[in-house]
């Protein structure tokens, strides 16, 4: 029994998060194979794959769990496929694009909220609910945005990882297990894609370290900026605000997908601030930071955000045990009520 | 002359009336097929005491077993037996119960009946096969999880008694069916094993006789 769910986990969570994470890793790689004059195109392509590189996780996490949904749907959750793979097509194209970053989020947010807004639709829905949707992918959008702008990419994926990894365990225990493991392995690719883009970044920061400390020091100029010369120049692949309304999109449809076949505790408002979690990561702002070593400013941003979700995953897992406690007391507690209900 | 008309009326209606049902001393276990009963008795599902029991395979160990209570719905048959019992039948998935408030909620998800979509079970039987007295092989439609698809249900009358507002049937029906066939597929490979494919069910109902408005 052991080996046969090892190798369930293998295929439905660390093959699809493999995927995803090579994909955008592959584009980093490309980036830190070139020189540094010759960048600017493989940046931009690896910008467009890591926009993809979530959705293609999910999307392979989803066809190896629930195998392949046609049309018409038999299931309404079985849309997310679908909204998946359009919100990589756009938040790719919108990537590719050499627009500002309010821009991009204005675009990105504009036609996935708009397009989740009429097409994703799960049950006990309603004018509200649907408006909900396209004004959280604005709202977190708009957030998740403002965060890859002042984080940097590392920081970026790890917190995207820690937010899809918290709605995995809010799907679990709103008992939706199996899109608790698809959202587990979009946590999986996104923390791997952060492994990948920290390795080679901080080997970038060496290597221009070393070509620093090879030329002569001008007189009066910082040590710290001679390391890192310009803003994020050790940042081989920054986050586009395209890619970071698309992973906004995604994990706010997947929270709807969540809160809608809800059979568990999970009350909205956990949802809501898990989605909301990067914002804690603004407190920590870079001029703060100004001379420390990345790695700390990353370990700041990632640990607040961090903190608010497992704070907010304590409280959910500790308001199903009280019920289900209260409900076990309830049981028989009445007998005569019991067989009042029964001889109605 | 109008006497006799009206004592020849007397014996020859009831002898019409008998002539046109269907012979109800056809041998048991003959396998023509008799659908449509010629008087059935309208009766109504009793909610209380109506209940559908589940078993399944958990981790290729024990059988488990759960239930939905309070079905509802309607029977028709004739008190003699003289045709097939045509049951309409509906479960809703809101009264699963297992004996854990945890199960229940799962089993409601998505993973498996997804009351969300899909609320209820139903069954509604189309004809019948005397297998002996009192006992029937319905054919039926079974519709599970936005899925319908013909099934043949072991039907046997328990009994007939009296209740408070008339005659009460009782009926045990079990068919035994699989999961996959109805696009409910958790847990017989992903995860492996972990539940088996196969759901035997065994459907108590009672029926209280409909009176007359």
């Amino acid at each position: 029994m052991l080996p046969e769910v090892a190798l369930y986990l293998l295929t439905v969570l660390l093959l699809p998060a493999f995927a995803g994470m090579a994909v955008g890793g592959f584009g980093v790689v490309m980036v830190a194979r070139r020189a540094q004059a010759d960048r600017q195109q493989a940046v931009r392509r690896a910008q467009v794959v890591q926009a993809i590189a979530a959705p293609i996780a999910f999307l392979a996490s989803f066809l190896l769990e629930t195998g392949p949904v046609g049309l018409p749907l038999t299931e309404r959750w079985h849309v997310l496929p679908y909204a998946v793979a359009v919100a990589a097509i756009v938040g790719a194209i919108a990537s590719r694009m050499r627009l500002p970053w309010w821009v991009q989020w204005s675009i990105v947010a504009a036609i996935l909220g708009g397009l989740a807004w009429k097409f994703v639709v799960f049950p006990a829905s309603n004018p509200y609910l649907q408006a909900g949707l396209l004004g959280s992918i604005v709202l977190v959008g708009l957030l998740w945005s403002a965060v890859a702008r002042d984080a940097c990419s590392v920081g970026m994926a790890m917190m995207a990882a820690i937010v899809f990894a918290g709605l995995g365990v809010l799907m679990v225990l709103a008992n939706f297990a199996s899109l608790g493991v698809m959202a587990f392995a979009v946590a999986a690719a996104l923390a791997g894609l952060g492994i990948v883009s920290g390795v080679l970044n901080l080997r970038e920061a060496a290597r221009l370290r070393a070509a620093a400390s090879a030329q002569p020091v001008a007189v009066g100029a910082d040590p710290a900026g001679a390391a890192c010369p310009a803003e994020a120049a050790c940042e081989l692949v920054p986050w586009t605000a395209a890619a970071a309304t698309t992973l906004a999109a995604i994990a706010c449809v997947l929270a709807l997908c969540g809160h809608a076949y809800n059979y568990g505790e999970v009350r909205p408002l956990h949802w809501a601030v898990i989605l909301l979690s990067p914002f804690f990561a603004l407190l920590v702002c870079k001029p703060c930071l100004r001379g420390a070593k990345p790695i700390v400013g990353v370990a700041w941003r990632v640990g607040l955000c961090l903190v608010v979700v497992l704070v907010t995953l304590i409280n959910a897992v500790g308001r199903g045990n009280a019920v289900e406690d209260a409900g076990e007391g309830a049981a028989g507690s009445d007998p005569m009520m019991d067989m009042l209900e029964e001889s109605k | 002359m109008r006497t006799l008309i009206v004592a020849s009326s007397f014996i020859a209606v009831p002898f019409l009336v008998a002539m046109s049902r269907p012979m109800s001393s056809a041998p048991f276990g003959a396998a023509a097929p008799i659908t449509q009963p010629a008087v059935a008795g309208e009766l109504t599902l009793d909610p209380v005491h109506s209940m559908a029991l589940f078993r399944i395979q958990h981790l290729e160990a024990g059988q488990f077993w759960g239930r939905i209570n309070a079905l509802s719905g309607s029977v028709a048959w004739p008190m003699d037996d003289s045709a097939a019992p045509m049951i309409k039948a509906v479960a809703e998935i809101k009264h699963i119960d297992t004996g854990s408030e945890k199960l229940d909620n799962n089993l409601k998800g998505p993973n498996f009946f997804n009351e969300k979509e899909f609320p209820s079970i139903s069954f509604s039987s189309t004809g019948g096969t005397r297998v002996a007295e009192r006992h029937w092989m319905l054919s039926g439609d079974l519709s599970l999880h936005g899925v319908t698809k013909p099934v043949q249900v072991d039907c046997v009358v328990t009994g007939v008694g009296k209740g408070p507002t008339g005659k009460k049937v009782g009926f045990e029906c079990m068919v035994t069916i699989k999961r996959s066939d109805f696009g409910m597929t958790w847990g017989i490979e992903k995860p492996p094993k972990a539940l088996g494919d196969e759901v035997r069910l065994v459907i108590g109902l009672e029926a209280d006789e409909t009176k007359a408005e």
